[in-house]
């Protein structure tokens, strides 16, 4: 048994002894009276002693229950034991989605704490007798208190929970509440229980997408009760919430700035015009001034471009931390977008492939990896430093100082050439492997990627298109290709292919442009070790060789953005240093550590991860200088509403659904069975006081009809003569009272 | 000391129309109401009976013969004066009472002490007008005062002011120690050779087995008794109703009860030895009679009275 106020039941317990130090009191205080019929009166004493003594520790007990039981009733007793009936006790647990979207302030308060608020009105009167349990959604879902009878702990774990910043799981929390249960119910803790579910959540989009389920597979056990689920009503309004999409910063190309560009998006019912104002802040840049995003009605996207002049920032700093924040608005998480990027420094590319003094001689027969080194450095002061290296060259030593390498002839590059190149790659490099321009055949393809440590591969021989092969008109939206990806649909439109060579086995990597018929273009995969761990670096795969005898590409405006950014994004992706999801794991170099704003500090293994993940956002820095921009899940903020019925076939695999309005408590469908116990005990006190008050009423014998019963067994003299005289005049001697 | 204040006017004239009858004739000196076993010198007619050798001639009724032609002797009752004996228990149990003394009352050792009407204030309110009674009726009365023995005496006497030496000696004594009924009587009895009527007035909170002896050697030397018992109203309902320390007047070691948890009990017990004192009592002939000090002292002493005057009437008619 375990009580709401332990204090009050152990001052019940303590108050136990008043009745009893008040009776030796009263013993002592007792009046002295001169008597003359001692023998008689001894021989009384004699007599009921001992009915006398089991009289008074029969009112003493009772008097003592008494005050114990009113002690018990005020401290609200909770029953934990087999004393409770099978009716009314319940394992509760309640699921809390605490995810980033219940921090939404339609009003004074989150949405949260009124869920909560709700939770408490809900378990208020129940609370003392349920067992109750605690799930948090927020990735990862976890116990935040483990089926226990203490009220208070529970009021403490509710009070401690504050909206997350890591996505809502809601479906792996109920998943753990059920497991919960069960757990429970094996260890024999849960017998005659039965097993709800409380979920305290608005079912926005953000923890519910549009037509995911939340159950979880389950196998309803002959006999056992099913779980019944308490769902919150979902929220039904659409607020009206500003919200930071993405953040992206790279350096310009002139070298002396950072280019930021935000993209907003807005939602809601409905969606008025109106403006935010946007403001970018980094460490040892000038603020710019704060831009306004003028909404028309009905728009939901915007973006705002930034262009910071790093001009403050000392120097030796490598990369800096830029942030953009709107304005205070329903969701604060929103609010606010990372990003961190490498201040303009050349890169250093090897370009592997052999050629003759007559390949430029003839535009036709320029091999790719001259068309490749120049879109990478097109001009002095690029920011990037081509390296031409002979395949028969490749080593260790010539990969040094190597930020990327792109094998223009894979057919010319030896096995133990592969495998420096693969250690490269697993080191963080970024290796771009184009066919072979000079033949049809590929036969390069196992050796090549199989050292390089990725999936994909190429066929043996190429395919010639007639009529040629065009980019597809929606490419994907590769990271790589981020910063070009408003133009991209202009840049791809001119690319035709007459040759090409099928890329396969790439479905654990990225597509970075698609062929119109499908195919991969260009894929990009990050490397495995032979253990299956994945590493930094990047392997960026195309179809086609970068020469005219295969593809337009080289004379068209795509092929400097192209492998430009792909180099640059890919370097910047491939060590893993420049962002990270809120809810992910953190990347950085092995054995080093991060720490954030907040000070909160992740972490890196051996392995080149955190063990674990990222929970807040934000920038975060290590002690090399690295930055990690961690952004929330863009799916974790939204907040169109599901309805009732979504949220019921959602929920109805795991029981019986039933929503709980607000402020609706538990003693529409079950009498409180805290307040049953106290009540219980308070009549039981009153009926122990009673009884009490009519014992010693019978104990003290001082009734009236006893005691004329016994007196009039004595007849006096007097007594008889006044009777016989009532109807004679009345006379009295001295002391008389005729 | 004047009479009032320790004889009330309203208990003497309740005893008026009493009279104080020996139940049994005694042995008197003096002529008076009382019948004497010495018949034949006295003037009222008792019985015939057949004469017999022996008898003295002047005793046959000669008018009887003359009708019946047979020898009758004719026999006479004498009426005596009463030798009335007082017996005041003076032992420390006197002492209790719970009534408030009246003003006027001439007092006792023990009101005295406490202001409060105790038990040996009632049996001395008994004694005056027993006393005075009887020697208004020209009866002898004596006095004994007695607690482990007898402490004072005034010898029996008809005389005016032998009332006065009664009431001296109940006022000025001290009541204390414990009740020793036996050796009391036994010094009493040593004392009082003709016979005569022992009233005792005690609380008789002592063993039955002492009272018993003691009576039986009164009756045994041809004494008449007359037990009043005097009890406090307090005794005889025993109504307090808070826990109490009980100390015993004549020493006796403390109690501690309830008494609301031990009074039925103890009222059973009094009702026994109550009961058990008037079986004494009967068992030899005499009277006892329950007195609470609460009440007047006039109807005690009335039924007393006028249960005797009618038990001596059936015996002498």
């Amino acid at each position: 048994m375990s009580f709401l106020h332990p204090a009050i039941a152990w001052a019940g317990v303590a108050a136990v002894a008043l009745p009893i130090i008040i009776h030796f009191l009263f013993r002592r205080r007792r009046v002295p009276v001169e008597w003359a019929a001692m023998d008689l009166l001894r021989e009384a004493v004699r007599r009921t002693n001992r009915r006398m003594k089991v009289e008074q520790w029969i009112v003493l007990a009772l008097r003592c229950l008494a005050v114990l039981a009113a002690g018990l009733a005020i401290a609200v007793p909770v029953l934990d034991g087999a004393g409770a009936s099978a009716e009314t006790r319940r394992l509760v647990i309640v699921v809390v989605d605490d995810g980033p979207a219940s921090g939404l302030k339609t009003g004074a308060e989150s949405e949260l704490s009124r869920a909560i608020g709700e939770v408490r009105t809900m378990l208020g009167a129940r609370a003392v007798r349920d067992r109750i349990g605690v799930v948090l959604a927020s990735k990862p879902p976890r116990i935040a208190l483990a089926p226990t009878t203490d009220a208070a702990a529970v009021e403490q774990a509710l009070a401690r929970i504050e909206p997350a910043e890591t996505p809502s799981e809601l479906k792996d929390a109920l998943a753990l509440a059920v497991s919960t249960i069960d757990g429970e119910r094996a260890a024999g803790r849960a017998n005659g229980e039965l097993p709800r579910i409380v979920v305290a959540s608005a079912f926005r989009r953000a923890s519910l997408a549009d037509g995911a389920s939340l159950a979880v597979a389950r196998v309803e056990q002959p006999g056992v009760p099913r779980i019944e689920v308490l769902p919150l009503v979902p929220a039904r309004d659409a607020a009206t919430d500003v919200r930071v999409e993405s953040v992206e910063a790279r350096p310009a190309p002139t070298g002396d700035a950072v280019l930021v560009r935000a993209k907003l998006v807005r939602e809601g019912a409905s969606l008025e015009a109106g403006q935010t104002f946007v403001r970018v802040a980094s460490v040892g840049v000038p603020p710019p001034p704060a831009r306004a995003v003028m909404w028309e009605k009905g728009e939901t996207d915007a973006t705002v471009e930034f262009q910071l002049i790093p001009t403050g920032v000392a120097a030796g700093t490598r990369r800096i931390g830029v942030t953009v924040s709107l304005d205070d608005d329903a969701l604060a998480a929103g609010n606010t977008g990372h990003a961190s990027v490498d201040l303009k420094r050349e890169l250093e590319i090897g370009v592997i492939g052999r050629r003759t003094s007559l390949d430029a001689s003839d535009i036709e027969r320029v091999p790719s990896s001259l068309w490749v080194a120049r879109a990478l450095s097109p001009a002095v002061g690029s920011g990037m430093r081509v390296r031409e290296i002979d395949p028969s060259s490749v080593d260790e030593r010539a990969l040094l100082g190597l930020d990327a390498a792109v094998i223009a002839r894979p057919d010319l590059v030896s096995p133990a050439a592969c495998e420096s190149l693969g250690a490269f790659a697993l080191g963080g490099g970024v290796v771009v492997v184009l066919p072979s321009g000079e033949s049809l055949a590929q036969p390069w393809g196992q050796s090549v990627f199989g050292k390089l440590g990725v999936s994909m591969r190429v066929a043996a021989e190429a395919v010639e298109h007639a009529p040629a092969l065009r980019l597809a008109e929606e490419q994907p939206s590769s990271l790589l290709l981020a910063a070009i990806r408003p133009e991209m649909g202009q840049l791809a439109a001119p690319i035709e292919s007459t040759r090409t060579v099928a890329l396969t086995g790439y479905s654990q990597g990225e597509v970075v442009l698609a062929n119109a018929d499908g195919s991969a273009f260009a894929v990009a995969q990050s490397p495995r070790r032979e253990d299956g761990g994945v590493e930094r670096g990047m392997i960026i795969g195309f179809c086609a060789a970068p020469e005219l005898s295969w593809t337009n590409l080289p004379v068209k405006p795509l092929m400097v953005p192209l492998f430009q950014e792909v180099v640059r994004a890919g370097i910047q992706i491939a060590a893993g240093r420049s962002e990270v999801v809120v809810g992910e794991r953190l990347r950085g170099d092995p054995q080093s550590s991060f720490r954030n704003e907040r000070g909160l500090a992740l972490a890196i293994g051996a392995d080149g991860a955190s063990a674990g993940i990222v929970e807040q956002g934000g920038l975060w820095r290590s002690d090399s200088g690295a930055i990690v921009a961690a952004n929330l899940r863009s799916a974790s903020l939204m907040l169109a509403p599901n309805s009732s019925e979504t949220v019921r076939t959602a929920l109805g695999p795991i029981g019986d659904v039933r929503f709980r309005a607000a402020g609706e408590g538990e003693q529409a469908d079950a009498p409180s069975t805290a307040g049953n116990w106290s009540f219980a005990l308070l009549v039981m006190t009153l009926v122990i006081l009673l009884l009490e008050g009519v014992l010693s009423r019978i104990f003290s014998h001082a009734s009236l009809r006893r005691a004329s019963a016994s007196e009039s067994s004595i007849a006096t003299v007097g007594r008889v003569r006044a009777r016989e005289q009532r109807q004679k005049p009345e006379a009295a001697g001295f002391g008389g009272r005729a | 000391m004047r009479a009032e204040q320790y004889l009330a006017p309203e208990t003497l004239a309740q005893l008026a129309p009493f009279e104080l009858r020996a139940r049994m004739i005694v042995e008197g000196v003096m002529s008076g109401m009382h019948r004497s076993p010495y018949q034949g010198l006295a003037v009222e007619f008792a019985e015939h009976r057949q004469y017999s050798p022996g008898d003295g001639i002047r005793q046959i009724d000669w008018k009887v013969f003359a009708r019946t032609d047979k020898l009758y002797v004719k026999r006479y009752v004498q009426e005596t004066n009463l030798d009335v004996v007082v017996l005041v228990d003076r032992s420390a149990s006197m002492r209790y009472g719970t009534l408030e003394v009246k003003k006027g009352w001439g007092g006792t050792d023990a009101s005295r002490a406490n202001a409060r009407w105790t038990k040996f204030d009632h049996s001395t309110a008994i004694a005056a007008a027993l006393a005075y009674m009887c020697l208004h009726q020209g009866d002898r009365v004596g006095l004994g005062l007695f607690d482990q023995e007898v402490r004072a005496q005034v010898k029996r006497s008809s005389q005016r002011d032998q009332w006065r030496a009664i009431v001296g000696a109940l006022s000025g004594e001290p009541v204390e120690g414990r009740a020793q009924i036996g050796r009391s009587i036994d010094q009493m009895l040593a004392r009082v050779t003709n016979r005569a009527l022992f009233v005792i007035v005690s609380d008789f909170l002592m063993p039955t087995e002492e009272l018993r002896s003691a009576i039986a050697r009164l009756a045994h030397r041809g004494h008449d008794a007359m037990l009043i018992q005097t009890l406090d109203h307090q005794e005889l309902h025993f109504a307090l109703d808070a826990p109490a320390r009980f100390d015993g007047l004549e020493g006796e070691a403390a109690i501690e009860t309830d008494p609301r948890a031990v009074r039925e009990a103890y009222l059973a017990l009094l009702r026994e030895h109550v009961e058990k004192v008037d079986r004494i009592a009967r068992s030899f002939g005499a009277d006892a009679l329950v007195c609470d000090t609460h009440e007047s002292v006039g109807p005690v002493l009335a039924a007393l009275l006028d249960r005797r005057m009618s038990f001596v009437g059936r015996r002498g008619a």
